[in-house]
């Protein structure tokens, strides 16, 4: 058992590196000029402006040379400044993740109440209108695009019912909370600021039902799934034969061993959500990973488009690890190469 | 038992992995489940979106690329979903997109699921470094986010659909590597696999009659439930600007002009509902061949 | 998954499992979320407004809560609650002298000053930090006497090395628009207030380049202190651009208070400022990507200014009494270019017959009608309506016989050829549909047209390096002067149009005709032979055929019916500091 934790702790910096690689060789193989996004149209004209750029952003070496003195800076911490925002792009992210996480968690909580309510439901009523029904509400939810979903309710939800608030983490008006965490929940709550919280919640209530309903498509499928696997058990039938009621056998049996494939399906939601809610974001304004990733992809952005590359690769491994890790926890037979 | 974490350790949204050697007695609600009033309406639904995508050009009431009418025009007898923000017939357009959308989602998923399977199959069946390799190039394909990396493949190779078709290949096939590597890795380890090894039975023979058929389900179900998140995929590169190239009638394009005219709801409406259809067709038909090889595997 | 429930553990054991489980989800949310450390990354040690990390929160709360808590300033009652104007933010850099992009035209405007201001009728210079200035005759000796009472945000006077510091760092930086400057040949302070500009040619427009966003002064101590530098390796040696990025040093009627990128930008009343107050305290740009989602902050209320609703989706804010709407023409165009020099992506070159007949094959009402509602202007040449010169230009008929006949003419039947264009939206056109359009237009004269959409950046990189025959992009004026138009698309010496007209870099197409229109308008101080010979050039890039003006877009002013002093700057955008709500 130590030796495979151990040995799969040694392969992820191996893989990192190979994502890094990747990245790097991908963007600087598409063929465009990464200084458009660093000097305005007229200056790239001028042919000591672009010798100056370059030479600033190192963009005159080889490519090697480039990919060597961007590994040796990682190591130190480095990971380069972004041509778009001029910061250091460990920077950016870190700013910019709190804002992603909190929607991710919002709609996870979204996609896990209704993906495990309705999966349940329709396990339990196998073939019967209710399955259809519930299924048919999840799969709506992955099959419209989010960009123009998203547009619908804030027109219904916003503009004409006014019940929630438009785009942004905040009212247009408000100050941000001071940050701590860079969660403007917890942050207003750690500033003793209870209505802020509540603007907060707020706002994250209709991007987190529009990603959410997307993702509640994939988490209910399964907890349908092993919800009938599991509910044609003998352990199950034994419990019924023995005279419990239905409901007992249902939750206390049936659906604690259903939720495991499905806590799987929810960590790499997770994972998703974190570096894809690219066109949520951009419709609701919320300035996170999703956006900062496609404006640096649109830029020719390296640097940026390299930390974020990193960052997936980090979290998609780390939700892969801990969970491979459960797994062979819990169950001393199962044997991965 | 079987080790499905591996096979459940991947970004599809719908992975399944039903156990192949559970061996208790069908409960008698499974029996005709695959049967059922939405599998049928769904293999409808499916069987007309082709006939259309064959047949449209035969039938299609308007050019789908020029101009017929004024813009924007809403819904009318002569133009049952009005008219788009170039006084295109909307209607006819959205005929036409399945000539983009539909291929594009076979393809991608034909080749990345091919590509997959084979991978995976090598890499569960035989095992060792080769398995590790494999592996980890699907894991580094898998962190990467799948929006970038699509996005950065197209601006590399140029636009158009072939090369999103590509891009979503190399993003999709380690999905299915992991899963068909996992579902081999638990079918190798039942009894009437090493019973026929033991018996001397061949790799490749055990392999292709044993393992593989056991293998497959969670593939099929996963493929057919893929096709609609393909087409969405595609839609979401054109709003970013990297999918068909105008004027194609593609869904994701006819969408990001009705995101223009939001208050023309029509403009977007008929390839919405489009994709909608589809995706959902392919969904519950994809529930109901898992409850179809299910009652065959029980 | 399953099995090994049927070994009869049961429950114990499953209750253990999804605990575990639970807690792997967990970690992973934390894990991934490990980002949360407040490392402070600040700048180096800034003065004013916010010092703390870009991000959106510590500076904001400090300051803000002074900023608004009822500042009176000298005269009158400052309204306190901020103003909101929705924007899809293109601001990457908030160093003046490096950004160039259409936000920074108003914020830079509303964080520093330049010398020269511009009246409301967009074309009359009037004093701004410069409160007079004299000519010499022949256009190359500019002194600037600077307003006497002209302080910047920390209480020091503004003066003359701050100017000459401004103007050298903006040329050797070499990134934002150098152009402006580049005739400069020496600045001299003779004392305090008096600046000396000696140009190296005759320019009479330089008081125009001076009202442009980009030549702003700053507070040369201050920026020196932090990494600035106008000497002439500025562009290695400078390091102060991380520092503007969350600090202003200006005199302008705003300071700034804190800039999350792609989020929102938040501007206060500069406690110093040497004029009167603004009359709003607070501004704050916020970020709204769509037409659709500015015009829906507008009717909540969210928004109080809207900038980049286009007609159409004006329509739908009629009748909203809370918010008022109005259209008027701007100085924006869209063009397509034809480029004769470039090979590449068609099937036959695109000489004079072949862009002539292009010009008379587009139906430019269609173009406004369908795509604007009818909210845009026709402009026959590169140089925009109103500006000097455009004066006596007639926009070419439409016809689509004689364009066929022309084309037969040049043997150019079967023409086929590559558009390539920038995949945005650009003063409310959306620039697919444009294309389409164009695709559909010139079909009826037996052109046809390959669409090639990219993005911005790769777009106008294979337009300035020659790769595009054809191409569509658009331009906004700097400042209100016609100089810049004929020195970009007209051909002469060092325009991106003749070197795209002749194939590269190294083989430039040039016009003598416009050419010497150009160098005499230069030369000219008198405003009459100015418009006369930028006439001449205008008529000459009319008859090139090679931009092509497609549609000049009307702007919509979009604001909530409480305010008031919302104007279209030839130079600035919008003037934050006129404008104030009514109740």
């Amino acid at each position: 058992m130590r030796r495979y934790i151990v040995g799969r702790i040694l392969l992820i910096p191996i893989v990192l590196l190979g994502i890094v690689t990747v990245a790097f060789i991908i963007s600087h193989v598409v063929p465009a000029n990464p200084l458009s996004s660093v000097l305005s149209q007229r200056q790239m004209d001028n042919p000591e402006a672009v010798a100056a750029a370059k030479a600033k952003y190192g963009l005159d070496k080889s490519l090697i040379q480039q990919y060597f003195i961007y590994i040796g800076n990682l190591f130190r911490g480095d990971a380069g400044t972004s041509f778009v925002t001029k910061q250091p792009v460990a920077d950016d992210i870190r700013h910019r993740l709190p804002a992603t996480i909190e929607l991710t968690i919002a709609a996870m909580v979204v996609a896990i109440a209704g993906g495990v309510g309705l999966g349940v439901l329709a396990a339990v009523r196998h073939n019967k209108l209710t399955d259809h029904a519930g299924r048919l509400f999840s799969l709506v939810g992955s099959s419209v695009p989010v960009y123009w979903s998203g547009l619908v309710l804030l027109l219904i939800f916003s503009v004409h019912l006014g019940w929630l608030p438009g785009p942004g983490r905040l009212d247009s008006r408000s100050v941000a909370p001071p940050e701590r965490t860079g969660f403007y929940t917890i942050d207003s709550l750690l500033d003793g600021d209870v209505s802020k919280f509540w603007e907060a919640a707020r706002h994250l209530v209709l991007p987190a039902i529009v990603l959410g309903w997307g993702v509640m498509g994939s988490v209910s499928r399964i907890v349908r799934a092993s919800m009938l696997d599991v509910l044609g058990q003998d352990y199950v039938r034994t419990a019924r034969a023995k005279g419990a009621r239905e409901s007992v056998v249902v939750f206390r049996h049936a659906f604690r061993n259903a939720m495991i494939p499905a806590l799987t399906i929810v960590g790499f939601s997770v994972a998703f959500l974190l570096t894809g809610a690219v066109l949520t974001e951009s419709i609701f304004s919320w300035p996170g990973i999703g956006q900062y990733s496609v404006k640096a992809a649109q830029a020719l952005d390296f640097p940026a488009i390299m930390g974020v590359c990193i960052l997936g690769g980090v979290v998609f491994l780390l939700a892969n690890f801990v969970t491979d890790i459960g797994y062979a926890l819990v169950d001393p037979r199962i044997r991965l190469s | 038992m079987t080790a499905p974490s591996e096979a459940t350790l991947t970004l599809a949204p719908n992975l399944e992995v039903p156990d192949p050697t559970l061996d208790h007695a069908v409960g008698r609600r499974h029996r005709s489940a695959w049967l059922r009033v939405p599998v049928l309406i769904s293999i409808a639904v499916i069987v007309m979106w082709v006939v259309i995508a064959i047949t449209i050009s035969w039938w299609a009431p308007y050019d789908p690329i020029a101009r017929v009418a004024d813009a924007l025009e809403p819904p009318s007898w002569g133009h049952w979903l009005g008219t788009d923000g170039l006084g295109r017939d909307v209607l006819t357009r959205t005929f036409y997109g399945t000539r983009q959308s539909m291929p594009l989602a076979v393809a991608v998923l034909v080749a990345g699921v091919g590509l997959g399977c084979v991978l995976g199959a090598i890499a569960g069946f035989i095992g060792g470094w080769v398995d590790s390799v494999i592996m980890r190039i699907a894991d580094i394909t898998l962190s990467f986010p799948a929006i970038l990396l699509a996005m950065v493949v197209t601006a590399a190779l140029g636009k158009g659909l072939f090369h999103i078709a590509i891009a979503m290949i190399v993003v999709w096939w380690p999905i299915y590597a992991r899963l068909l590597r996992a579902q081999i890795l638990a079918v190798k380890a039942q009894e009437h696999v090493e019973a026929a090894r033991a018996a001397g039975a061949g790799r490749w023979r055990v392999l292709m009659i044993h393992v593989l058929p056991l293998s497959m389900t969670p593939v099929l179900v996963s493929a057919t439930m893929d096709f609609g998140v393909v087409v969405l995929l595609a839609a979401g590169l054109s709003y970013v600007g990297l999918g068909a190239v105008p004027p194609t009638p593609e869904w994701g394009l006819s969408i990001n002009e009705g995101t223009l005219y939001f208050h023309q709801w029509w403009v977007a409406a008929g390839p919405g509902i489009a994709i909608l259809t589809i995706v959902l067709a392919f969904n519950f038909l994809g529930d109901g061949l898992r409850d179809y090889l299910d009652v065959r595997m029980r | 998954m399953t099995r090994g429930m049927t070994q009869g553990t049961g429950s114990r054991r499953s209750r253990r499992r999804s605990w575990v489980a639970g807690l792997m989800v967990l970690s992973v949310i934390v894990a991934a979320g490990c980002g949360g450390d407040d490392d402070d990354d600040s700048g180096a040690g800034g003065d004013t407004a916010g010092s703390a990390a870009g991000g959106d929160a510590t500076s904001g709360t400090d300051v803000a809560t002074t900023g608004t808590a009822g500042s009176t300033g000298s005269t009158g009652e400052v309204d306190t609650t901020p103003l909101v104007i929705a924007r899809n933010m293109d601001l990457t850099s908030l160093d003046p002298h490096r950004a160039v992009c259409d936000t920074c035209q108003f914020v830079f405007t509303s964080l520093y000053q330049t010398l020269v201001g511009l009246d409301t009728d967009n074309k009359t210079l009037i004093p701004n930090l410069a409160e007079s200035w004299e000519i010499n005759d022949d256009n190359t000796v500019y002194t600037f006497h600077l307003a006497p009472e002209a302080t910047f945000s920390d209480g020091s006077p503004v003066e003359a090395k701050d100017v000459e510091f401004s103007l050298l760092r903006l040329k050797n930086l070499k990134v934002s628009l150098t152009y402006l400057v580049d005739d400069i040949q020496t600045i001299d302070t003779p004392d305090d207030k008096t600046v000396v500009v000696t140009l190296g040619v005759p320019n009479a427009e330089f008081l125009n380049n001076m009202n442009a966003a980009y030549p702003v002064i700053v507070n040369s101590d201050v920026a020196i202190e932090n990494g600035a530098t106008d000497a002439d390796d500025a562009d290695t040696t400078d390091t102060a651009e991380a520092w503007f990025i969350q600090n202003s040093a200006g005199s302008g009627p705003y300071v700034l208070e804190s800039f999350s990128q792609g989020d929102e930008i938040t501007m206060t009343a500069n406690p110093s400022y040497w004029r009167d107050p603004a009359p709003i305290a607070t501004v704050t740009v916020k970020q709204a990507e769509t037409a659709a989602a500015q015009a829906q902050m507008l009717q909540t209320g969210e928004a109080d200014i809207a900038m980049q609703i286009d007609p159409i989706t004006a329509k739908t804010l009629e009748g909203v009494d809370s918010v008022t709407v109005e259209t008027i023409p701007s100085f924006n165009f869209l063009y397509i270019g034809l480029w004769p020099g470039i090979t590449s992506g068609t099937n036959h070159p695109l000489d004079d017959n072949v862009r002539k007949a292009i010009r008379m094959a587009i139906d430019y009402q269609g173009l406004t009608d369908t795509l604007l509602d009818g909210k845009g202007q026709q402009q026959p040449s590169p140089i925009p309506n109103g500006f000097p010169g455009s004066a006596g230009l007639k926009m070419p008929a439409t016809d689509v016989e004689g364009a066929k006949q022309l084309l037969e003419e040049a043997g150019a039947t079967d023409l086929t050829f590559t558009l390539g264009y920038p995949t945005i939206n650009a003063y409310g056109v959306d620039y697919s549909q444009l294309a389409q359009i164009i695709q559909q237009d010139l079909a009826k004269i037996g052109v046809t047209i390959e669409l090639d959409p990219q993005t911005f950046s790769v777009n106008v990189d294979q337009f300035r390096t020659s790769q595009l025959s054809a191409n569509l992009l658009y331009w906004a004026p700097d400042y209100y002067g016609s100089a810049q138009y004929v020195s970009y698309f007209g051909l002469v010496e060092g325009s991106r149009a003749s070197k795209n007209a002749g194939g590269g870099e190294d083989t430039p197409l040039i016009d003598p005709v416009t050419q010497e229109a150009y160098d005499a308008a230069r030369a000219s101080g008198s405003a009459e032979k100015r418009e006369e010979q930028y006439g001449i050039a205008g008529q000459q890039m009319l008859d090139q055929n090679m931009v092509i003006p497609l549609l000049s877009p009307d702007l919509v002013l979009a604001y909530q019916s409480n305010i008031d002093g919302v104007t279209y700057s030839a130079c600035c955008n919008l003037v934050v500091d006129q404008i104030h709500r009514t109740d």
